[in-house]
């Protein structure tokens, strides 16, 4: 038995660089799959966009009609959004355009990121209903809705489009 | 690699076995303590918690009472000995920690102006213009 625990060979077997390999690869495959498990479902970007159209879309229409000052809505104060949170870098982005019956762009508004523009028009569907799914990628609402409005005593027609994005994740802080 | 460390001693077989157990020990309690923290809640619940205050801050409208029950967060604050605020807002953000080695933070977009007190176990959140 002596015999066996002399024998340095045998020691060094077991304590070898292997084996701390052996760990290495079940500990990533541990901590990764425990992360994987709680991470996934706790993804919130597409209610937040959900959210981002119910507020400008609260501000801008009011019983399918768009709001009197429509052309010259403060888009922060007036719809409850906060300006410093949609500056660059931001986690947010939006752009209504309000077009007229014959599709002339009567007023555009925009906030955020810019970049998610081009990210949400990658994941639109295209004639095929086919849509790209990027998982980095912003997550996006676009709606359009007609509505009328008035102009100078004459009701019209309008098409109001909104897109809103969000790609925000939250993050993990060392001290609170 | 016994011989680097220990001289001669480490040649004798007791020697690297304790060093080859220890190491193990030691690998196996983090892997353990990592897989216990993260399945007792403490690090999901952060984030459920200020992902949920802050949807409801954004959704909210000014006028609003939002009350939320802190009842599990306080559960789990306490199993980890952790006595500091549970929540903070400040700067449009909500940080929730439930442990002293951090917490999570996230983003709200809304500009009305939130009051917070608590009433017991619930936190409660008066949304003003």
């Amino acid at each position: 038995m002596r015999e066996i625990f002399r024998n340095k060979k045998a020691g060094e077997k077991i304590f070898s660089i292997w084996w701390f390999a052996i760990l290495v690869v079940i500990g990533t495959g541990i901590v990764a799959g425990v992360l994987m498990y709680y991470s996934e479902s706790v993804d919130v970007r597409e209610w937040e966009s959900g959210i981002i159209y119910m507020k400008l879309s609260d501000c801008f229409i009011d019983s399918g009609f768009l709001v009197d000052n429509f052309k010259d809505v403060n888009i922060f104060s007036d719809c409850g959004l906060e300006q410093k949170v949609f500056e660059k870098p931001s986690n947010f982005y939006f752009l209504i355009n309000i077009f007229d019956e014959n599709g002339n762009l009567i007023k555009t508004y925009g906030g955020g990121d810019s970049s998610f523009k081009g990210e949400c028009e990658i994941q639109e569907k295209d004639e095929k209903g086919k849509a790209v799914k990027a998982e980095g990628y912003a997550k996006c609402l676009k709606r359009k809705s007609m509505v009328y409005y008035y102009d100078e005593n004459n009701v019209k027609t309008a098409i109001i489009e909104i897109l809103t994005a969000s790609n925000q994740f939250g993050r993990r802080i060392a001290v609170v | 690699m016994g011989k680097m460390f220990f001289g001669k001693k480490a040649d004798s077989p007791l020697y690297s076995n304790l060093i080859f157990l220890i190491l193990n020990l030691a690998f196996f309690s983090i892997l353990l303590i990592f897989v216990l923290r993260a399945g007792s809640g403490s690090l999901v619940y952060e984030q459920i918690y200020a992902k949920q205050i802050a949807l409801m801050l954004d959704s909210s409208k000014p006028g609003m009472e939002i009350r939320i029950d802190l009842s599990k967060a306080k559960e789990i604050a306490e199993k980890n000995n952790w006595k500091g605020e549970l929540v903070k807002i400040q700067n449009n953000l909500i940080n929730v920690s439930l442990a002293s080695n951090g917490g999570y933070s996230f983003e709200y977009f809304t500009n009305y102006k939130i009051e917070s007190s608590y009433q017991g176990d619930i936190l409660v959140l008066k949304v003003e213009k």
